[in-house]
């Protein structure tokens, strides 16, 4: 941003670059169901989530609508993955959340799991924000230019690089 | 589609509060400011478009105990790269 002057008055607020697990995950288990007024895109009918934590499966987690049978979605802790990711609200996003603090915020992000771990992917582009406060969530997309499919086999090997630079240098 | 004509600097009023003016024509880019309520999301097409086609892509339908296992299986793979490259994730042994 700042180059171009794509938005005028929109300017983004609140940045988010701590990972969930450190202030909120505690919060949350079978039995907090998150709002989701407008659903998620394609799937608007969509509007009452759970999360499903399970340690066979961790660090990912379950994402189950409660609305639309089956329905589900394979999440991560997309900090965990992408170094350097932070998450840009938009005001209308925040205030769509009625989020006052950013730290009250609770981000992750759908994978797409492929039979090859290594070609699975996680949408960076449009991470769920959910306001703990209010239990209200929503998929936001960022301004920035992260990926949609962004490979997260890819993206650790980049991190274990610059691990391993960083302790040569 | 309604079609209207517009110059620089003028704008459209879409109920009694939305403005979509435009700022500037340049070659095959058009500015547009748009002023709506707060509640209202705007994207990009083809952005939002972009999105629902890879939530469509994400989506299990597999997340029932029949079909849990394969999904499970396709995740443990994943997770084990996860783990060998995060190390210090690991706080504490596993019983």
């Amino acid at each position: 941003m700042g180059n171009k002057n794509d938005r005028t008055d929109e300017v983004v607020k609140g940045q988010i670059t701590q990972p969930y697990h450190k202030r909120v995950a505690k919060r949350i288990d079978e039995t907090v169901v998150f709002e989701f007024p407008d659903g998620i895109p394609a799937f608007e009918d969509s509007k009452r989530f759970v999360l499903c934590l399970n340690d066979k499966i961790k660090p990912f987690f379950y994402f189950k609508s409660l609305d639309v049978q089956g329905l589900g979605f394979v999440c991560i802790d997309p900090f965990l993955v992408c170094k350097g990711y932070s998450v840009k609200l938009a005001a209308k996003d925040q205030s769509l959340l009625g989020l006052e603090d950013v730290n009250t915020a609770f981000v992750f992000s759908f994978v797409t799991v492929e039979k090859d771990p290594c070609n699975s992917t996680t949408n960076l582009l449009a991470p769920i924000v959910i306001n703990m406060e209010n239990l209200r969530g929503r998929q936001v997309i960022l301004d920035e230019n992260f990926p949609v499919r962004f490979n997260i086999w890819k993206g650790l090997e980049e991190q274990e690089l610059e691990k391993e630079q960083g302790k040569s240098s | 589609m309604l079609i209207l004509t517009r110059k620089s600097d003028e704008s459209i009023i879409i109920g009694n509060n939305i403005k979509v003016k435009v700022l500037k024509v340049q070659g095959n880019q058009v500015h547009i400011g748009i002023d709506a309520p707060k509640d209202f999301s705007i994207y990009r097409e083809e952005i939002f478009e972009q999105i629902r086609a890879e939530n469509a892509n994400a989506v299990q339908n597999n997340i029932q105990p029949a079909m849990l296992e394969q999904l499970e299986n396709n995740l443990t793979g994943l997770k084990n790269l996860l783990m060998v490259q995060a190390p210090e994730k690991s706080d504490g042994k596993k019983k």
